[in-house]
């Protein structure tokens, strides 16, 4: 067995195999997408603008990449230049910044890649900042968070920007990431990460996997509860992510022969309160496809109250919100937390 | 240590010694758990953790993604990289090697399987996904089988995920030995009322259709149906048990696949995919009736068996004309009414030891009166309707042009109603029909019979009825013992009154014709004969057995033994016994306990 500082290379083949990449048509000088979006701002419900810039897509993901990621499906798998990221970065703000304190800029991928993002565009895109831009928000793979490029990007920004980091944390655990998740940072490259943009002034989060391929829904819960009290030292927000099945993905894959199932809402809620009870950082979650196969989801009857009771919670930060036992699927969601590890690898 | 009691086919039932404790297989594991307690009947739990329990424990150690620490148990399942079988072969083959690796854990470790192709001695074999793969029959079969010829006679198979009462008889049908109850206890939590036939709702219920303790209590809600659900599997499994005891455990599936499409779809795939398999473990002689009930009995592993080597079957020599004869509800058929008054018509016709009746029958196409004893001839047992539908009429067509092509007649005769006579009019045109007015017991028609046959045995040569005997005993040893076996019959005589019928050559007895068994048991002088073929041989260690032989004695056994088989037993060359055997050849291989040969006589 390979060990689990390398990675494995049937994952890998088999991501690749999944993925059948090919180059993109579509003009590289709009982004992907725009929208705004509500978030915690400085202890404020405060508006969000997010920004999906077209990218070559994600180096690892081009390569096989993370089995539940499948970003890469909006990438254009061919060079995008300086002035194609400018050009995005423009239209986007001109089309869609209404004043918005909050921006966020988005790659499907690592915003801090070289290869992805050139580095001229790292700065230049956050150069292009109106005034009244009070945080910017992008995300990295940890191991390309270097001191200088951190450095680059925060001097770029003007200094009452804050600048917040979004990495891709997934689990602190090694199998998980070798033989599940197969992803190319470790949690030391988190650590390091985190402590250099503590020394620049620029603020962390860390976006934690719920339930990757290959884990039971308890062990999937245990796994982020742990990685997110080993991360809450380092960053400055927690962010959950219940996998969600995206096409293209080992995850896809297996949902599609009854080989995984999305994991349940309660559980969301669950890491949440386990969460937050073991730590002062703040943690929040805003499941994708929240109540439907494809994201995390319960019976069906309960959906929509638990999900919005996990988003009071992740805007508010306060755990009475979490819901109680108000479905009987959450008695069936506790059996089968403690029955399926016997199943070697079915689903329940 | 495994005490094997019973066997059918690749089921078996037995006592399971690991360290204090003894398991009856098959066997259900209950899960306990902090939510979930295990039943009162219990025999055997499944658990995670380090905690003593008052019961035999498998213990599950969890994946490799989250360890677990393990208690006391009679079995470990370690931690294991549960890389699903579909995920292709090269993660399948990684996951292989981890779980290899982790096999040696501790004592008592099982190995936990995606492709079962690896197994180095553990005491238990682990089916991974089973629940997954089950509903793919391709996939499920050949991991099942697979899992159990790794696994070999003395280990233990276990499917982690099945054992829902309608699927037991099934998973033992398939080799499986272990199952456990979480799919019960799952289903349970989501108000599921199991049964033999599969889960009910039992919202619906005017009266609890069961009998169970946990029924007849005042229980309501989640511990009723915890209860039942384990009343209900703790059932089905005693009925697999004797099932496999009585040699009926195929009729116990084919009654069980009738409500349950998947199944009926498994079957199908073992029926037609895996024949050859399964035939070699069914055993050539049975006590009891063989109910082949319905359209699946068909495709079973016996009846196919019979069919598919009928191009090897040759007449007795001096056999010259045909007549088809109908079959009997009777076994043996000389036994039944209609066959007692066609004897007795043709014993009137002169030179009648020409004649080869042959019964035309579904489904095992046709039977040469001379092997009537035969399993499963002599045993099968069906309704007799009169309705021939498409594949019956196919089989028996198929079996008539076996036997044709294979053998010459001078003339063919058919003795049969009209439905079966049309369906022979495809395969042999020309042939002459006997039967008036559909009855074939009529004075009319067995006068016609009569007449016939003195027409058509003018021509034939003269036969000697001692003649006739032995030749009858050729075709019988060759049917038995293969192409060849004929030189067994070769300068004998024949005495006694049928059926106990025993073969002398000048040497002295060579074999006799045993009722029960159906087949011809052997002296050495016999088997002496039939040694150079080199078939149903058992090698054993250098010694001069006595009673029975035990399975650590045998070197080699030919693969085509089956269960009941009379077997030449062997060392280097020189025949040492000759006996019956008690397991397949297969089975005998990596059986390390217990007696495989009876011996009879020994050199
Ligand atoms: S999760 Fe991040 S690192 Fe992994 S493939 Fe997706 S974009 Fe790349
Ligand atoms: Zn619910
Ligand atoms: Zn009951």
């Amino acid at each position: 067995m390979a060990d689990v500082e390398q990675v494995l290379q049937p994952l890998q083949q088999l991501m690749r195999d999944t993925r059948r990449l090919a180059p993109r048509e579509g003009s590289l000088d709009e982004p992907t997408k725009v929208w705004t979006e509500q978030e915690r701002f400085q202890d404020q419900v405060a508006d969000a603008l997010v920004i999906i810039l077209k990218t070559r897509g994600c180096t690892w993901a081009l390569q096989g990449g993370c089995t539940f990621c499948g970003y890469v499906n909006d990438s254009m798998v061919r060079k995008v230049s300086v002035e194609n990221f400018l050009a995005q970065m423009r239209l986007a703000l001109g089309q869609s910044w209404k004043g918005q304190p909050v921006v966020k800029i988005y790659t499907s991928g690592s915003f801090l890649d070289d290869t992805e993002v050139p580095r001229e565009a790292q700065a230049g895109v956050l150069a292009l900042l109106p005034e009244g831009v009070r945080k910017a928000t992008i995300e990295a793979q940890t191991h390309h968070a270097t001191r200088d490029k951190l450095a680059a990007v925060r001097g770029a920004l003007r200094p009452e920007v804050e600048l917040e980091v979004a990495f891709g944390v997934e689990s602190a655990h090694a199998p998980v990431l070798a033989w599940s998740v197969n992803k190319d940072d470790r949690f030391p490259d988190f650590i390091a990460a985190c402590g250099h943009a503590r020394g620049l002034g620029i603020k962390t989060k860390a976006y934690i996997m719920l339930k990757p391929p290959f884990l039971t829904e308890r062990e999937a819960l245990d796994d982020a509860v742990a990685t997110a009290l080993l991360c809450a030292p380092h960053c400055n927000l927690l962010s959950i992510n219940p996998c969600n099945v995206q096409n293209r993905t080992l995850v896809e894959r297996m949902f599609r022969r009854g080989l995984y199932r999305s994991p349940w809402l309660w559980s969301v809620a669950e890491a949440l309160t386990r969460i937050s009870a073991g730590t002062h950082t703040p943690v929040r979650s805003n499941p994708v496809g929240a109540g439907q196969q494809r994201g995390a989801h319960n019976c069906g009857t309960c959906d929509g109250h638990v999900a919005d009771a996990i988003e009071q919670f992740s805007l508010s930060r306060d755990p009475s919100l979490l819901p109680g036992a108000q479905c009987a699927c959450r008695e069936e969601w506790l059996d089968i937390l403690e029955l399926e590890g016997f199943l070697q690898g079915a689903q329940p | 240590m495994l005490a094997i009691q019973g066997r059918d086919g690749f089921a078996r039932v037995a006592q399971w010694q690991q360290g204090d404790a003894t398991l009856r297989l098959p066997e259900v594991l209950w899960p306990r758990t902090a939510r979930v307690p295990s039943p009162s009947m219990a025999r055997v739990l499944l658990a995670e953790g380090r905690e003593p329990m008052d019961l035999p424990t498998v213990r599950d150690m969890g994946s490799v993604f989250a360890p677990r620490e393990a208690g006391p148990g009679i079995a470990l399942l370690p931690p294991d990289l549960p890389y699903p079988p579909l995920a292709g072969e090269a993660m399948v083959r990684a996951a292989q090697e981890q779980n290899a690796s982790q096999a040696g854990c501790g004592p008592g470790a099982a190995l936990v399987l995606a492709d079962p192709a690896f197994a180095h001695g553990a005491p238990m074999v682990v089916l991974s996904h089973a629940r997954a793969r089950f509903p793919l029959a391709r996939e499920f079969a050949s991991a099942a089988l697979q899992a159990r010829r790794t696994a070999g006679a003395e280990c233990v198979v276990y499917a982690p995920g099945l054992g829902l009462p309608h699927e037991l008889a099934m998973l033992a049908y398939c080799g499986i030995d272990l199952a456990d109850g979480v799919g019960a206890q799952l289903a349970s939590r989501r108000g599921q009322f199991l049964t033999a036939d599969g889960p009910l709702d039992p919202a619906g219920f005017q009266e609890r259709p069961c009998a169970c303790p946990a029924c007849q209590s005042e229980a309501q809600g989640l511990p009723w149906l915890r209860e039942h659900n384990a009343w209900a599997t703790e059932q089905e499994l005693r009925r697999v048990r004797e099932a496999i005891r009585a040699q009926r455990l195929r009729e116990l599936v084919e009654a069980r696949v009738r409500a349950w499409p998947e199944g009926l779809a498994l079957l199908r795939v073992l029926d037609l995919e895996h024949h050859a398999r399964f035939a070699a473990r069914a055993p050539v002689s049975r006590k009891g009736p063989m109910v082949l009930g319905s359209k699946e009995s068909f495709w079973r592993p016996e009846v196919e068996a019979w069919r598919r080597r009928l191009p090897e079957y040759r007449k007795p020599v001096s056999a010259q004309v045909l007549l088809l004869a109908p079959c009997s509800a009777r076994k043996p058929y000389s036994s039944s009414k209609t066959h007692a008054f066609l004897g007795k018509a043709l014993s009137q016709v002169r030179n009648a030891d020409a004649i080869h009746r042959v019964v035309l029958t579904s489904p095992i196409g046709v039977v040469p009166m001379e092997l009537e004893l035969h399993s499963p001839a002599a045993h099968y047992d069906l309704p007799v309707t009169g309705h021939w539908d498409r594949d019956e009429k196919a089989m028996v067509q198929e079996a008539l042009r076996a036997l044709l092509a294979n053998n010459t007649y001078s003339r063919v005769v058919v003795h049969l109603d009209c439905v079966e006579r049309d369906l022979i009019a495809e395969v042999v045109p020309d042939h002459e029909h006997t039967v008036v007015d559909d009855d074939a017991l009529s004075p009319k028609s067995l006068e016609l019979l009569q007449a016939t046959m003195r027409d058509a045995l003018k021509d034939a040569k003269p036969v000697g009825w001692k003649h006739r005997q032995r030749d009858d005993m050729a075709a019988r040893a060759r049917w038995q013992f293969g192409p060849g076996a004929e030189v067994l019959a070769e300068g004998t005589h024949v005495e006694g009154r049928y059926p106990r019928l025993k073969l002398f050559g000048k040497e002295g007895q060579r074999a006799m014709l045993t009722e029960e068994r159906g087949l011809l048991s052997l002296t050495s002088h016999g088997a002496k004969l039939l040694q150079p073929l080199g078939r149903f041989q058992v090698e054993i260690d250098d010694f001069h057995p006595r009673g029975g032989i035990l399975a650590p004695g045998v070197q080699r056994a030919s693969p085509d033994i089956r269960p009941e088989d009379e077997v030449l037993v062997t060392h280097n060359g020189e025949l040492r016994a000759v006996g019956k055997a008690t397991v397949s050849g297969e089975e005998m291989a990596t059986l390390r306990r217990g007696e495989v040969v009876k011996v009879r006589h020994h050199g």
